[in-house]
C-alpha cells in the first residue's frame, strides 16, 4: 500500500513533468513528428560531440575508479588510525560543486606562477583547457563515489568467507580471488554513477571549453528557446547512459552479496607495511584534489574584506539553502527508500523499466524537469502553492529521488530477505517489518544517501532558478547572479564561502555519525522501546 | 486438543519454479500437539513446503488449512502470514542483527501486541528456558553457533505460536551438541504443547524426535508413519535404501511409493 | 487494533529520538513557515532581472523606498548560462507570475516579444530616450547601455598599437593573441548578430573566418575573456564596458578602446525593460518601469561599477563614463538582430568549430 502511494507520488512529481516535455518534443509546427529527433542524428557535429561526451565520461569514470577503488581498499583493509577522519577528508571533493573545482583549477596557474614555477604554470594553462583537463577535474570530483562504495562493499564481505579462503590460499590470493570478485559489482555500480554524472555534467566542460553533448542541450535552451528540440537533444545522452547501464547489469547480473555482519572478529587486514602506501596515495590525492584548489582560491582573495563583504547579507540565503536542501534530502530519501525497496524486492517482469526510468530521470538536464514542472504546476488554482518554497522542494525531490531510489535499491539488496520474512512470519505487519527491521539495518545507507542529496541539492541551480518564489533566493543562485562580472577576488571568495557552507555541516554531521559506535546496551534498549 | 485432531492439513499442494515442479500434488495431515518430521535430501522441496505453510510462498494449486481455517487456496491467500500465529526457525536463522538477544524476542511479542509488562517476564522466562539468560544485551553475532541456534528456536517459540516450523534447526552443529540440543528442543516444544513441523535430512534425528514422520522426495510424500514403523521396516531392503539415500543426500526413486 | 496503535507509538517515539526525527521536525517547521508567510497580501511587484544582481539590486531597493511597493525579484544573469529567466517566462506563459522583465541585453527581450510574453507600455519617463533604443510598438524600452569594447593588456600592447576596429583583430600580428567569448551566448551573440546585420552575411562570415584563421580563442564567457587578458595569456579580447571597468578598478594592467568609432560605430547594448502580458500587478509594474527609465535610475547605474552609459542626455556623469553624445553607436535594428541570431549561430558554429 505504502509502496503504491510512493509510486504514485513519484510519477506525479517526477515522471509527469518529464513526460509532458517528451510530448512537447514530439510536437512540431507540422504536427506530431520525430523531426526533433531525426535532425539530431543527421549532423556530423552531433556525432563529434557525442564521441567527446562518451570519451569524457568513460575516461573520467575510469580514472575515478583507479583513484577511488584503491583508496576504498585502503580505508577498509589497512590498520588505519583515525579512519573516519581520513574518510571524511578524502570524500570532501565530492561535496564541492564541480564548477568551483574547475574555477580553482583555472586559478591554480596563477598560483604556480606566484610560487615561481612559471614553466609549470604555462604547461598547466594549456593543458587545463582540454579534454584531459576536464577528465582530471571530473575524476578528482567524483573519485569519492567509487571510494565509498568500495569501502562499504569490502566491509560487507563476510569475514568467514575471507577466512575460509585465507586458510588455504594466504591473504594475497584471498584478496585477489575471493574479496575482489565479491566487491566488483559494487565497484561497477560506482563506475556507472560517475559515468552518468560526468556525462551529464555541464559546468566543467563549459568552463574549460571542452565540446560535449551536455553543452549542446544547453545551447538548445539558451540560444534557441525551443523546448521541444531541447528535450529531444537530451535523448542521445540518455541512450548512451542506458546502454552502459544495461551493459553493466548484463555483465554482473543482480548479484546479492550478503553476509552476516560481524563485530567481534575484525575483517581481513593487509600487513601494516601496506599502510604507508595507502597514506601516500591519500595525501597525494588530497594535495591535488583539495589543497591545491583551495589554496588557489584563497590566494585570489587579496583582501580579507572581500571575503567578509561577499558573505555579508547572505544569512537569509544560507538559511533557506540549508533548510531547502535538508528538506529535499529527507523527502527524496523517504520516497527513494520505498521505491528502492520495491525495486529490490519485487518480482514484476518490468522491474528493469524502473531502472531505465530512474537512470534517465537522473541523467536528464535539470532544465527539462524544471520547465515541465512549471508547465504542470503553474495553474491559477494552485497559486497558493506554486509561489512558495513548496514547489522548489518538489522540484528538488523530483530531481534527486531517482538517484536515491537507485542507491537505496542497491542497499536493500544487501539485506537478507529472511530477516524480513522472519518478522512477517512472527506476526509483524508490513509496516512494522519495514520500520523495525528494514530501516534500522539501512541506517548507514540512508544517512549516506541523504547527505549526498543534501549536498547536490545545495548546489542545484538549474531547477531552482525556474521555480524559486519571487523575492527569495538561495546561496548558489546569489553566487551565480553575482559572479558574472565580479573581479577574481570576489569570485574566489564566493567559491570559498560556498565550499565552507557545504563542508561545515558535513563536519558537524560527521561528528554525530562517526562518534564511537557501540552505544551501551541500555542506550540501545532505550532507542528501541 | 485431543491428539487425534488434525491441526495442519495440506490438500493437493503443487508448486513449480521456472517450470520445474518442486512440490507435486502433496497431501499431508499433522495432528495437534505432535512433532512431525519431514525427512528428505536437500533440494527435494522441504523448505518450499515449509515456506508455503508459513505463507512466504504461494502454492500454484491446492489448499492449506491451519487449525481448521483455510489460509491459502489455489494461490489465493486467505490469511496473511503475520496472522497465522506461526513460529519459524529459518535455515540461516535470520536473527535480526541490529537487535540484541532480548530485543529479538521482544520484537515478536510487540508484533503480537502483547503488553509491555508481560513482555519483560516472558522474555526472561524464555531466555531461561533456552539457557541464554545473561546474554540479553548482546548482539546475535557475538553468540556462538549453538547459542544463535537456541536463540532462533526461542524466537520461534515466543508469543505462544500454534504451529512451529523448523527448517533443519540443528543443521550447523556438531553431532554431540546436536544430540543434546535435540532433546532439549523436543522438551521445550512438548512443554509449550505446540504442534511442530521439523525438517531434517538426518534420519537419526527424525526417528528420535518425531511423533510421526514422512519422507519427501522430488516433491512427493512417499512414506508417512511413526518412527517405530520406520524402524520396523528398516529390515525391508527398499526402505533401508531410501533412508540411506536420504542420509547420503541422494534423491529417492519416486517409483517407490508406500 | 490496540496492537497496531501501540506499535505506532513505539515507532514514532523511536523516530523522534533519532536524528532523523530532528531533521523531519525542522523541515516541517520550515515548510509550514514558508507557506504561511506567503499569505501576507501586500502591495508588491514581481520582477525578473537578468542584469547582474550587484548593480540591479540597489536600484530596486531605491524604488522600494520611494514607492512603498515591495519588490519581489528573481535574479539571474545570462553570463553564467543558467538562462533560467527567459525559459521561465516562456514556461509560465499561460499563467504569468512576473510583472516586469529587466534584461541586460536585447536578444532575449525580443525573443520574448515574438513569443507573445510581453505587453506594450510607453512609459512617460522614456520620452527623452532616442527612438533607436525604443520599440516602436512599445513592447520594450532601452536604458543605461553597455558597449562592446576591445580590452587589451597594457604590458603587451602599447597604447598607440591597440586595434581601433574589430577588423584590426584579424591582423596577423595578433595571431593567437585574441580572445572572444562564445558567440552563441550573452553579449557576444548580440555583437556577432549585429555584425551580420550591418555588414551583410558574406562580409561578416568572412570576418569570423579570418578570426578563426588568426587563431582566435573562444572563451566561455566575457569574464573569462577579461581574465585571460588580465593575466597576459591573451593580448586582446572583446568584452563589455562593465567587465573592462571591473578589471581597471581592481588595478589590472588593462585598458580598452571603443571599436569602430571612426567607422560603422560601437555596438551599444541598452538594458531593456518590458511589461509582462497578464502579470499579477500591472499597475505596480508600470510604476517600476517608470522608475527604471528615469534619469535617477540611469544615474545610479552610471555611477555603479557597471558604468552604464545613460540614454537620457540630462544625467550627470562620473569621470569614467563617456556620454552618449561623445560616442558613435552602431546603428542597428535590435529586432532584426534578434531575429537573425539563430541563423547567425548556425553559420558561426561550423566556422569557429563550436
Amino acid at each position: 500500500m505504502a509502496l503504491i502511494v510512493a509510486g504514485v507520488l513519484f510519477v506525479g512529481i517526477a515522471v509527469l513533468p518529464v513526460g509532458l516535455m517528451f510530448v512537447e518534443s514530439l510536437r512540431t509546427p507540422q504536427g506530431v513528428s520525430l523531426a526533433n529527433y531525426s535532425s539530431l542524428l543527421t549532423g556530423s557535429r552531433q556525432r563529434v560531440l557525442l564521441t567527446n561526451s562518451f570519451l569524457l565520461a568513460l575516461s573520467s569514470s575510469t580514472l575515478a575508479i583507479l583513484l577511488g577503488a584503491p583508496l576504498g581498499f585502503f580505508l577498509a583493509k589497512t590498520k588505519l588510525g583515525l579512519r573516519p577522519w581520513w574518510r571524511l577528508l578524502l570524500m570532501t571533493p565530492l561535496l564541492i560543486p564541480p564548477y568551483i573545482l574547475g574555477i580553482s583549477w583555472m586559478f591554480s596557474t596563477d598560483m604556480l606562477r606566484l610560487l615561481g614555477w612559471g614553466n609549470w604554470a604555462g604547461l598547466l594553462a594549456t593543458w587545463t583547457f582540454s579534454l584531459p583537463g576536464a577528465v582530471v577535474i571530473l575524476s578528482l570530483c567524483y573519485y569519492p563515489i567509487p571510494m565509498l562504495v568500495t569501502e562499504a562493499a569490502l566491509n560487507r564481505v563476510g569475514v568467514r568467507l575471507e577466512e575460509a579462503a585465507w586458510l588455504v590460499a594466504g591473504w594475497k590470493r584471498t584478496l585477489w580471488s575471493v574479496t575482489l570478485p565479491l566487491v566488483h559489482p559494487s565497484v561497477a555500480a560506482g563506475f556507472l554513477l560517475v559515468f552518468i554524472l560526468s556525462l551529464a555534467e555541464f559546468s566543467v566542460p563549459a568552463l574549460l571549453r571542452v565540446r560535449v553533448f551536455a553543452t549542446e542541450i544547453y545551447t538548445q535552451f539558451a540560444a534557441f528557446y525551443d523546448f521541444g528540440a531541447a528535450t529531444a537533444a537530451a535523448s542521445p545522452l540518455l541512450v548512451v547512459i542506458l546502454i552502459i547501464a544495461f551493459l553493466i547489469r548484463w555483465l554482473l547480473g543482480e548479484r546479492i552479496v550478503s553476509s552476516r555482519r560481524s563485530l567481534n572478529s575484525s575483517p581481513l587486514m593487509t600487513p601494516s607495511s601496506w599502510l604507508p602506501f595507502g597514506k601516500l596515495l591519500s595525501v597525494a590525492v588530497l594535495m591535488v584534489g583539495i589543497l591545491l584548489p583551495i589554496a588557489s582560491l584563497a590566494m585570489k582573495v587579496d583582501r580579507p574584506m572581500t571575503l567578509w563583504r561577499s558573505t555579508d547579507n547572505s544569512t537569509a540565503e544560507i538559511g533557506s539553502s540549508l533548510a531547502l536542501s535538508a528538506t529535499a534530502a529527507v523527502l527524496a530519501v523517504g520516497l527513494g527508500l520505498f521505491l528502492g525497496y520495491w525495486r529490490a524486492r519485487t518480482n514484476v517482469r518490468w522491474k528493469r523499466v524502473a531502472d531505465a526510468v530512474w537512470i534517465s530521470l537522473f541523467a536528464l538536464p535539470g532544465t527539462v524537469l524544471g520547465i515541465g514542472l512549471v508547465r504542470l504546476w503553474n495553474e491559477p488554482g494552485l497559486m497558493s502553492f506554486y509561489g512558495t518554497w513548496g514547489i522548489v522542494i518538489i522540484g528538488l525531490v523530483a530531481r534527486f529521488t531517482p538517484m536515491a531510489a537507485l542507491l537505496l535499491a542497491e542497499n536493500v539488496r544487501q539485506l537478507s530477505v529472511s530477516w524480513e520474512e522472519a518478522a512477517l512470519v512472527h506476526g509483524a505487519e508490513w509496516w512494522q517489518t519495514f520500520g523495525g527491521i528494514v530501516i534500522p539495518n539501512l541506517k548507514k545507507g540512508l544517512w549516506a544517501v541523504g547527505f549526498l542529496i543534501f549536498v547536490l541539492a545545495f548546489g542545484e541551480v538549474a531547477i531552482t532558478i525556474l521555480l524559486i518564489p519571487p523575492g527569495r533566493s538561495t546561496l548558489p543562485l546569489k553566487i551565480f547572479a553575482t559572479i558574472a562580472n565580479s573581479p577574481d577576488s570576489v569570485l574566489a571568495s564566493l567559491c570559498l564561502f560556498q565550499t565552507t557552507v557545504i563542508l561545515f555541516p558535513l563536519f558537524v554531521a560527521s561528528g554525530m555519525i562517526f562518534r564511537p559506535r557501540r552505544p551501551s546496551a541500555k542506550e540501545v534498549r532505550g532507542l528501541c522501546l | 486438543m485431543s491428539p487425534s485432531e488434525v491441526f495442519l492439513k495440506l490438500n493437493a499442494l503443487s508448486k513449480s519454479f521456472n517450470g520445474r515442479k518442486i512440490i507435486d500434488c502433496l497431501d499431508l495431515e499433522v495432528y495437534a500437539g505432535e512433532v512431525f518430521c519431514i525427512l528428505g535430501p536437500s533440494g527435494c522441496g522441504k523448505t518450499t513446503l515449509l515456506r508455503m505453510i508459513a505463507g512466504l510462498e504461494l502454492p500454484d494449486q491446492g489448499s492449506i488449512e491451519i487449525g481448521g481455517k483455510i489460509v491459502v487456496e489455489n494461490s489465493r491467500t486467505r490469511m496473511a502470514p503475520q496472522n497465522r500465529r506461526i513460529g519459524y526457525v529459518f535455515q540461516d536463522l535470520a536473527l535480526w542483527p541490529h537487535l540484541t538477544v532480548a530485543e529479538n524476542l521482544e520484537f515478536v511479542l510487540k508484533a503480537h501486541g502483547i503488553s509491555k509488562k508481560s513482555i519483560a517476564s516472558s522474555v526472561g522466562n524464555m531466555l531461561n528456558l533456552v539457557h541464554l539468560s545473561g546474554f540479553d544485551d548482546q548482539r546475535p553475532e557475538t553468540l556462538s553457533g549453538g547459542e544463535q541456534q537456541r536463540l532462533a528456536i526461542a524466537r520461534a517459540l515466543m508469543g505462544n505460536p500454534l504451529l512451529v516450523l523448523m527448517d533443519e534447526p540443528l543443521s550447523s552443529m556438531d553431532s554431540q551438541l546436536r544430540g543434546q540440543l535435540r532433546q532439549e528442543v523436543l522438551q521445550w516444544i512438548k512443554e509449550l504443547g505446540v504442534t511442530a513441523v521439523w525438517i531434517t535430512h538426518d534420519q537419526n534425528e527424525a526417528v528420535t524426535v518425531a511423533d510421526r514422520m514422512a519422507i519427501v522426495s522430488k516433491g512427493c510424500l512417499i512414506q508417512v508413519g511413526s518412527p517405530d514403523e520406520f524402524r520396523k521396516r528398516l529390515s525391508d531392503d527398499s526402505v533401508r535404501q531410501i533412508l540411506m539415500d536420504v542420509s547420503s543426500n541422494r534423491d529417492v526413486d519416486t517409483n517407490w511409493r508406500g | 487494533m490496540r496492537n497496531s496503535c501501540n506499535k505506532g507509538r513505539v515507532l514514532s517515539r523511536r523516530l523522534w529520538k533519532s536524528p532523523w526525527g530532528l531533521v523531519i521536525l525542522l523541515s516541517g517547521i520550515f515548510l509550514s513557515v514558508s507557506s504561511c508567510s506567503r499569505r501576507h497580501r501586500e502591495d508588491a511587484v514581481v520582477i525578473y532581472v537578468s542584469t547582474d544582481r550587484p548593480f540591479s539590486e540597489p536600484v530596486l531597493q531605491a524604488f522600494e523606498k520611494r514607492a512603498g511597493i515591495t519588490v519581489k525579484a528573481v535574479y539571474d544573469t545570462e553570463e553564467t548560462k543558467s538562462t533560467g529567466l527567459a525559459n521561465r517566462l516562456l514556461a509560465e506563459k499561460n499563467n504569468p507570475q512576473s510583472d516586469v522583465f529587466w534584461s541586460g541585453e536585447s536578444v532575449r527581450t525580443l525573443m520574448l516579444k515574438r513569443n507573445g510574453i510581453l505587453a506594450p507600455y510607453n512609459s512617460p519617463s522614456a520620452s527623452a530616450i532616442h527612438s533607436t533604443f525604443k520599440d516602436p510598438e512599445g513592447y520594450w524600452t532601452g536604458f543605461s547601455a553597455r558597449c562592446r569594447v576591445i580590452l587589451y593588456n597594457t604590458n603587451l600592447v602599447k597604447k598607440g598599437d591597440a586595434p581601433k576596429s574589430v577588423f584590426d583583430l584579424i591582423d596577423p600580428k595578433w595571431k593567437g593573441k585574441v580572445t572572444i567569448s562564445d558567440p552563441r551566448f550573452g553579449t557576444m551573440s548580440f555583437h556577432a548578430a549585429a555584425l551580420f546585420v550591418v555588414l551583410g552575411d558574406e562580409k561578416a562570415a568572412r570576418l569570423f573566418q579570418d578570426l578563426q584563421e588568426n587563431e582566435v580563442r573562444v572563451s566561455p564567457s566575457n569574464s573569462d575573456v577579461r581574465r585571460l587578458v588580465e593575466n597576459g595569456e591573451m593580448a586582446l579580447g572583446l568584452t563589455d564596458t562593465d567587465d573592462a571597468n571591473t578589471s581597471i578598478l581592481s588595478g589590472k594592467p588593462v585598458a580598452f578602446v571603443y571599436p569602430d568609432e571612426q567607422g560603422m560605430g560601437t555596438p551599444f547594448m541598452p538594458n531593456m525593460v518590458s511589461l509582462i502580458a497578464g502579470g499579477p500587478n500591472p499597475e505596480s509594474g508600470r510604476k517600476l518601469i517608470d522608475f527604471l527609465l528615469s534619469p535617477e535610475a540611469e544615474e545610479m547605474l552610471a555611477k555603479s561599477e557597471a558604468v552604464q552609459i545613460p540614454l537620457h542626455p540630462s544625467v550627470s556623469l562620473p569621470k569614467s563614463v563617456r556620454s552618449l553624445s561623445s560616442l558613435k553607436p552602431l546603428q542597428v535594428d535590435y529586432a532584426q538582430v534578434a531575429t537573425r541570431l539563430e541563423e547567425v549561430i548556425k553559420i558561426l558554429q561550423p566556422i569557429l568549430g563550436l
